[in-house]
């Protein structure tokens, strides 16, 4: 009994000297913060616990017992052990498939939507586009230079230059300094810029004052918006003079429009201001039993700072030398983490970051991992790690100054020497204990055993306290008599004062674009889909857009093929001499329908086209007749070689006798 | 005349018109303003739509004299103008007038006739006149042509030239009715109704009315600021590049004296831009000439137009 309390002194001194706020933290022990946060703040975890509760909360249901005010708690826990027992009964089998079937239908249903959406949002920027395209010529030539001099009629007040209040202010100004035609001007302009801020009209240069009146939206300031345009319209373009009347009738409706848009804008922020500001004051915290806003309360109380993290645990900022140490509470059983944020988690901690790991260690980043064991009981004996020290804080005080050259994280995390400590009692939920690595330290055993429940252990320049589960850093956990105590006691031992809690989404890296984003919110295949719509859409409608591209004309390769095929055929027919008849047959046709009227001579007609001997050319011709009158009994010569040489020849002879004729 | 009996009659006109046309105001609306304006008025609409009904309603209730011409291929120009017939009697040329010489000249299916013979309303349409054998003979006061063609039929039409076009003050295009409308007009005809009679109709207004009313929409004041606006729209018909050939002065005449018909119909005695907006596409669309890649493009002159008074400033007050 004496041991125990000075232990709680020495955890209470601990804090009492870590923290920066000094005295007001440390009046009292960790029970009685915890009593007093359960009576003067807002949990309600215990008195009106969620009617459904979450199965991580229905674990406690073992503390919530010897927990006092938590009878609401246990009755809950006591009808979701009944209803546990019916489980796979007929109905919900029913209710199952009909569930399956539903969410069948949602999805189809959802992707649908999907598409339609995308439709009709690529519909209008498509048709946008392909409007922009069609204006640009128009936009880039309607510079101010281009138009003619009587069309420049330049605003001296453009309607959308400044607030209505403010055109108005100026054409009172204006009215009172005896302007009446500009002061109109500025009337109108000061109504329509009210209007346009009520969404009743949209100001636009295209649009006429006949249009903003037709087009206003708002019934009742259509009649005022008409008599101020009707005296505009009367002095400008009809050529009247202003009168001290119109310049009054003018003010007055615009005055009334003008006022009628800030007291509508004045009862828009109001209805906001209310609905925003009445939900958010009234939500309770503290409503989960598994949750952890109790544990915060009492680490504040007990002097620390205790927050939630703010940016994912991907993109923890390394810390560096000169850093205050900075926990991080990971409850690994809420809290999914990725890949990449836990080989980060791990480069933090080497970097100097303290964690703390809750749950079972199977579910720790890889690096960190250690062996679940069993434990047979559920009470749990957690060292006081100042008890270490011989003489307790002052003693430690004094080493730390002692090593002021060196970084406050390797005193501070330093493991102490190991010496029989006093030990606080605290109760979990599940008998659940871990191996202590070769170089960690246990500094939590269950009782009875050498089980351990947690324990310290240096990861380069930081450190690492595993917990073997998360019960005492919950709600309930924690407002278990005796248990708060055990909590603070443990975290003494990583003698820090920044404790940040992780939330579920910060295990979420995030996404490095806009595209990752939607991958991971789900939408990947929706993506995926809308972009093949657009291209669709883009494809579909855009070619209706094109210029028309002229056509090549077909190249002329029907005759050449059909000469190659039969060339090719003659060649596979070993009937070069056939060939030679043909094209001599074909020769003798084609010149003798260009040989002059009377000529008969077909060797002479090409020996004088050619400028060839008339010799050769008469060779020539003779043999290539004799092929073609196969039954003459000329010689051809010997074998296939020479017919093939005589045709090309012939060929040469013709080709060159009619070309020179074209 | 003045502000009042303007509005009056005008009002007047358009009622008497509207026992008989239903849902077509725009229309009805537009041919009134082209015949104040002394302007002629091409109306162009699919078959069935009321084109002929509204002009022949219009010529008994303006009471003026009233002429058909059906346009066909073999119509000759003397048979539009008239002609001179030897009198064997009187031994000399006597000049038999055409069907031009009536205060409303309805040419229906103008586009069915050869250039010829489209030509020869030229003369009439811009000088109110018509020479024949050298002499040329007035046309009566007032003097307006409607004509009607059809924009779906292209075989055995002959597309009116710039040139004629661009006599029309306007081009009105008819459209079909809407569901209610259309079953107004059936039930109408299942109660009695027989379009070809109209006799129980009464003239609304005089020829000598008209004019009154021409001379007195002359006189409405516009404004420079409201001048320079309708030339800034006309030109800049010539400097869009999906248009080839822009609208001509005669263009920013003709909006001129529409918007003082619409504002001489609106009982004010001066012209506001809000009087010229509705009639710009009216004069402009059959004025300008789209250019071939545009054409291909699918856009038509109405998108252009629209397009031009999006991005032409209003005039505001200085």
């Amino acid at each position: 009994m004496r041991a125990r309390s000075t232990a709680v002194a020495t955890v209470i001194t601990t804090f009492a000297l870590l923290a920066t706020t000094g005295s007001a933290a440390t009046s009292s022990t960790p029970e009685h913060d915890v009593e007093n946060a359960l009576k003067e703040g807002s949990y309600t975890f215990c008195s009106r616990p969620p009617f459904l509760p979450t199965p991580s909360a229905l674990a406690l249901c073992p503390l919530a017992r010897e927990t006092p005010g938590c009878e609401a708690f246990v009755a809950v826990c006591d009808r979701a052990k009944e209803e546990k027992k019916p489980e796979k009964n007929d109905t919900f089998s029913f209710l199952g498939k009909l569930r399956d079937l539903v969410r069948a239908f949602a999805v189809v249903g959802f992707w649908l939507l999907v598409a339609g959406v995308v439709v009709i949002v690529a519909l209008p920027i498509v048709q946008a586009i392909l409007r922009a395209r069609r204006d640009r010529a128009v936009a880039d030539d309607a510079t101010p230079d281009a138009a003619p001099a009587e069309a420049q009629i330049t605003l001296a007040v453009e309607p959308d230059t400044s607030s209505a209040d403010a055109l108005l202010q100026r054409a009172n100004d204006t009215a009172r300094g005896g302007d009446g035609e500009r002061a109109l001007g500025l009337y109108l302009a000061a109504a329509l810029r009210a209007l346009d801020q009520r969404g009743a009209v949209r100001i636009a240069k295209d649009r006429t004052n006949g249009e903003y009146v037709r087009g206003c939206k708002d019934p009742a300031a259509r009649t005022p918006l008409r008599e101020i345009v009707v005296e505009v319209d009367r002095v400008q373009f009809g050529g009247a003079v202003v009168t001290p009347d119109a310049v009054a009738r003018a003010a007055s409706r615009a005055t009334a429009l003008v006022r009628n848009a800030a007291l509508a804008a004045l009862i828009v922020g109001m209805a906001f201001l209310a609905g925003c500001g009445g939900p958010k004051a009234s939500r309770a915290s503290g409503t989960d039993p598994a949750g952890d806003e109790l544990v915060m309360d009492l680490l504040r109380r007990q002097g620390a700072q205790a927050t939630r993290l703010t940016s994912a645990l991907a993109s923890l900022p390394l810390p560096k030398a000169d850093d205050k140490t900075q926990v991080v509470v990971l409850d690994m059983t809420r809290i999914e983490i990725e890949e990449e944020a836990a080989e980060h988690l791990v480069a933090w901690t080497e970097a100097g970051g303290v964690l703390v790991l809750l749950g079972h260690p199977s579910a720790w980043p890889e690096k960190l991992k250690v062996k679940s064991l069993t434990a047979e009981s559920n009470d749990v004996v957690v060292d006081d790690s100042n008890a270490n020290d011989d003489d307790g804080v002052e003693n430690k005080n004094e080493n730390k100054n002692e090593n002021d050259d060196q970084p406050d994280s390797e005193t501070s995390h330093e493991t102490r020497p190991r010496k029989p400590a006093p030990s606080i009692a605290a109760r979990v939920a599940l008998p659940q204990a871990l191996e202590v690595p070769g170089d960690g330290h246990p500094v939590a055993r269950f009782k009875g055993t050498e089980r351990a429940y947690a324990y310290t252990q240096r990861h380069g320049t930081g450190m690492v306290l595993g917990v073997a589960t998360p019960d005492l850093f919950t709600n309930i956990g924690v407002a278990r008599p005796g248990n708060a105590t055990a909590v603070v006691t443990l975290l003494g031992w990583l003698d820090a004062r920044d404790f940040r809690f992780a939330r579920e989404e910060d295990g979420i890296s995030p996404p490095s674009n806009p595209i990752a984003g939607l991958h991971r919110a789900g939408l990947g295949l929706g993506l995926w889909h809308a972009l093949a719509a657009v291209a669709v859409l883009f494809i579909g409608v855009g070619i209706r857009m094109t210029r028309p591209m002229p056509i090549p004309p077909p190249a002329r390769r029907a005759f050449a093929e059909h000469v190659e095929a039969t060339g090719a055929f003659y060649a596979r027919t070993r009937a070069a001499r056939h060939a030679l008849a043909v094209y001599a047959r074909y020769a003798d046709e084609l010149l003798r329908a260009r040989m002059p009227r009377g000529a008969s001579d077909v060797a002479a007609f090409l020996s004088a086209r050619t400028g060839r001997d008339a010799a050769a050319c008469a060779a020539v011709w003779d043999r290539a007749m004799a092929a073609r009158d196969a039954t003459s009994g000329v010689p051809l010569g010997a074998g296939e070689a020479n017919d093939l040489l005589l045709l090309k020849e012939l060929r040469a002879l013709v080709v060159a006798a009619t070309s020179r004729e074209s | 005349m003045d502000q009042s009996q303007f509005v009056q009659t005008f009002e007047r006109i358009k009622s008497q018109m509207a026992r008989v046309v239903v849902g077509q105001e725009p229309l009805v609306e537009g041919v009134l303003v082209a015949l104040l304006a002394k302007g002629h008025v091409l109306i162009e609409g699919a078959p069935g739509l009321g084109k002929t009904l509204v002009a022949r309603t219009l010529a008994v209730v303006s009471g003026c004299s009233f002429k058909r011409i059906q346009f066909t291929p073999d119509l000759m120009p003397s048979d539009v103008t008239g002609s001179s017939i030897f009198d064997r009697q009187a031994a000399s040329f006597a000049f038999i007038p055409g069907p031009i010489f009536a205060q409303l000249l309805l040419t229906d299916e103008i586009n069915r006739a050869p250039a010829k013979t489209q030509s020869a309303l030229l003369e009439a349409m811009q000088d109110r006149q018509v020479t024949v054998d050298g002499n040329s003979r007035p046309l009566p006061h007032p003097f307006c042509v409607i004509a009607t063609q059809n924009p779906v039929e292209s075989q055995g039409t002959y597309p009116l030239p710039e040139a004629q076009l661009d006599r029309f003050l306007v081009k009105l295009t008819v459209s079909d009715p809407p569901r209610e409308v259309e079953h107004i007009i059936v039930r109408n005809h299942a109660s009695g109704f027989d379009p070809s009679d109209l006799s129980a109709l009464t003239a609304a207004v005089t020829p000598e009315e008209l004019v009154a009313m021409q001379e007195y929409a002359q006189r409405i004041r516009i404004d420079d600021a409201v001048v320079g606006y309708i030339v800034d729209l006309v030109r800049r018909t010539r400097e869009d590049r999906a248009i080839e050939l822009g609208a001509s002065p005669r263009a920013s005449i003709a909006l001129l004296k529409a918007a003082q018909v619409i504002a001489a119909s609106e009982g004010r005695d001066f012209v506001t831009p809000d009087d010229v907006k509705p009639m710009v596409a009216p004069v402009l669309r059959h004025r300008v000439m789209l250019h071939p890649d545009a054409q291909l493009q699918g856009v038509t002159a109405d998108d252009r137009i629209a397009d031009i008074l999006r991005s032409a400033p209003v005039p505001r007050p200085a």
